[in-house]
């Protein structure tokens, strides 16, 4: 019997990060699973103003920072929100701001260096102690983040591949059907399809297999998400299904034991797909809330699972 | 006469119960099956509700204390009843209350007991709770929702409040109050009770326009009991679920069907023990069951803890995150951070309720059964809770720790 830990789309939360690391031992985990996405998605610059004071926009609200402590209290708020904070002149700015490439050069510098920065704590708090723990990329990620998680120490990657844990055979895949942000590892659905049957002919044994899958199934409640407007403006009252309809063919096809999801953070909760039992535990990752699931295997079943918010 | 009487009042009791059960059912019906349609309805119902209250404050605010004496006692002599007439009407409900005198004028004692019923303003917030993850913009929509869902039933209860004071004054207005809760058999022959809606039909007279408004009237009434029992029902499932989720209950309190996208079985629970304890109040415990074992649980074990919980909040090292990042730490009234005051607001409010219940017996029934019920539902409610956590640390998950703070750094 394993005891595997569940997380996914922390998105950039430095806050989140370090509670996964901790829940580690505090769960009593053997396997812990963060999938992504990794990446956050807002960029803070802290523009100097002169004699040691600063000016920002944070959630909406100008912000003017006149104390090296309050520097200090906004550059941990932004990191634990999953966003990234940037020290720049009024010139730097400005001249960052006019320049879109910049922009982008800018945000994915930051992006990696925070990356880089989880897995090398991961390196330094998993040392000699008894944790598996592997993590994979999410649609939102930029393909050098592959090469990050590949080279890491002691932080596994399993993205395109099978790993076994205890008696059961994992298999994750990042990708994503298409969605109105035009992410980095986005497929079509037929190309999905094609890229998740690739991966699960894989597999030995269907019956105790593991589908860990960015996407969630199509049609289950794990997929349901506010209605977007031309503008990309949540609509209040009506839900649409996002998840991935290849996935939905391949799970009900083959049946396995277990699907673990990510992708659509409002839509914690669990579900029955004939006999393979789908999890997604969502994400409040801007709230500084991890939010994961505790899977108790057995050799050939799930023995239980249960939600966690810490 | 007398049996008559009984026979009719049975009759009446039994009709309300069956109403009860039908509208249960509908609640049930619009949650399990329909609550898109319910989301399009209730905006309907809403729009009508207040609309009828709007109705129900303007007769009541347009018509004059003589106006109202005319038309009540030609009322009350039309239904054979003249013995009701104005002048007559306190003592008449005086001497069924077994009481001296109804009183002439305000009193401390009975405005408080009055905050029972005032407790009902912040259903409505509570409801919103409820709905919280549900709305467009929750940071803004919900702050806005729970304080509009106080100001509006505030401004119309002032309004008719005010209103009812004016037209029909106070001491018949408490005899009309004491006569509508009580039921006495001096208003048997009335064809409606002597509610603010009834009184204010009484004002719209018998005309073909005084009906149609008092058909608006009540059937605002209607509407707004199924709208407010579809969304009380819509709470109950929705706790066994998270029960469900946090292992704090059995797995299937959160088995979605795929048909309904909707926890059936957990709700078919909720619909069968909502059912039969309604049937349970309505024919054996009716006064152990009201007031303190329901509104009483609700102020001690959801009211008085959020309140609590609004006063610590901004203290909490581990919320403490969440406070810095809130758009309403800001918002601060002598020093002190406004969710602080309103927290300390509702819980000085709350412990005025419970005051009202516990030594007040006019207030509601305290009863020696209510008492021993309301303490074992705690105590059910504590045996179950500790059950589940034994049970999940069986199967190797410890609960307790899967909702703790975990360390941040």
């Amino acid at each position: 019997m394993s005891k595997l830990f569940f997380v996914t789309d922390i998105h950039g939360s430095n806050v989140c990060y370090r509670k996964f690391l901790n829940a580690l031992p505090i769960y009593g985990a053997d396997v812990a699973v963060l999938m992504g996405d990794l990446t956050g998605k807002v960029l803070v610059p802290l523009v100097e103003k002169g004699n040691d004071t600063w000016e920002c926009t944070l959630m909406g609200q100008h912000r003017d920072v006149t104390t090296k402590d309050e520097l200090a209290d906004i550059k941990k708020i932004i990191e634990n929100a999953g966003y990234y904070w940037v020290h720049q002149t009024r010139e730097e700015f400005e001249d960052t701001r006019s320049d879109p490439a910049k922009i982008d050069a800018l945000f994915k510098s930051l992006v990696f260096t925070r990356v880089q920065e989880w897995l090398d704590l991961a390196d330094e708090r998993l040392e000699g102690k008894p944790f598996q723990m592997y993590m994979c990329p999410g649609n939102d990620d930029w393909f050098v983040i592959d090469d990050m998680i590949d080279n890491a120490k002691l932080v596994h990657p399993c993205d395109k591949r099978v790993v076994q844990i205890d008696n059961h055979e994992m298999v994750t895949s990042s990708a994503s059907n298409p969605t109105p942000w035009d992410t980095p590892r986005e497929m079509s659905e037929e190309d999905l399809e094609t890229h998740y049957r690739g991966l699960v002919s894989q597999i030995k044994n269907q019956e105790t297999a593991i589908y860990n899958f960015h996407v969630p199934p199509h049609g289950y409640s794990l997929d349901l998400c506010p209605k977007l407007d031309e503008n990309l403006t949540m609509a209040a009252e009506e839900k649409i299904h996002a998840g991935s309809i290849g996935a939905k063919k391949v799970i009900e096809e083959y049946q396995p034991l277990l699907g673990t999801f990510g992708h659509i953070h409002e839509s914690r909760g669990a579900q029955k797909a004939g006999r393979t039992l789908l999890i997604n535990p969502g994400s409040e990752y801007s709230e500084g809330i991890l939010k994961g699931v505790i899977i108790i295997l057995d050799k050939k079943k799930v023995k239980d699972y249960v939600f966690t918010s810490g | 006469m007398a049996e008559e009487l009984a026979f009719a009042r049975k009759a009446s009791g039994l009709v309300r119960g069956l109403s009860m059960w039908d509208a249960f059912a509908v609640g049930f019906m619009f949650v399990v099956f329909g609550i898109r349609i319910f989301a399009k309805v209730q905006k309907v119902v809403m729009v009508f509700g207040i609309g009828g209250c709007a109705i129900i404050g303007i007769a009541l605010t347009v018509t004059s204390r003589a106006s109202f004496m005319v038309k009540w006692d030609a009322w009350v002599t039309a239904n054979h009843s003249a013995d009701l007439i104005y002048s007559k009407f306190p003592a008449v409900v005086a001497k069924a209350a077994s009481v001296p005198i109804i009183p002439i004028t305000w009193n401390w004692a009975d405005t408080l007991g009055v905050m029972v019923a005032m407790s009902w303003l912040f259903a409505y917030a509570y409801s919103i709770s409820f709905i919280a993850g549900e709305v467009k913009r929750p940071d803004k929509t919900i702050i806005m929702s729970n304080l509009f869902a106080i100001l509006v039933p505030a401004a119309f209860m002032l309004w008719i409040g005010a209103a009812m004071y004016h037209s029909i004054g106070f001491q018949f207005l408490s005899a009309s109050g004491y006569a509508d809760n009580n039921g006495i058999d001096a208003i048997a022959n009335l064809p409606w009770s002597t509610h603010f809606v009834g009184l204010a039909a009484v004002m719209a007279g018998g005309s073909a326009f005084g009906k149609f408004i008092s058909a608006i009237m009540g059937l605002s009434y209607v509407a707004f009991t199924l709208w407010w029992i579809a969304l009380s029902y819509l709470a109950f499932p929705r706790i066994l679920f998270a029960w469900g989720m946090d292992r704090m209950g059995p797995k299937w309190f959160t088995d979605i069907n795929p048909r309904f996208a909707s926890p059936v079985k957990n709700h078919l629970l909720c619909f069968v023990l909502g059912e039969a304890l309604l049937a349970l109040y309505f024919f054996k415990f009716n006064s152990t069951m009201q007031n303190i074992t329901v509104t009483g649980m609700q102020i001690t074990s959801v009211f008085a803890v959020t309140a609590l919980a609004a006063v610590l909040f901004p203290y909490m090292k581990r919320s403490k995150g969440v406070w810095d990042s809130s758009p309403y730490k800001t918002w601060r009234f002598l020093g002190l951070p406004m969710v602080v005051w309103g927290g300390a607001v509702n819980l000085v409010y709350l412990a005025l309720l419970m005051y009202e219940f516990v030594f007040k017996k006019a207030a509601g029934a305290f009863t020696t059964g209510s008492t021993i019920l309301f303490g074992l539902v705690w105590v059910l409610g504590i045996i179950w809770y500790f059950f589940w956590k034994q049970r999940s640390r069986s199967v190797g998950v410890d609960v307790s720790m899967t909702y703790g703070e975990l360390p941040p750094e």
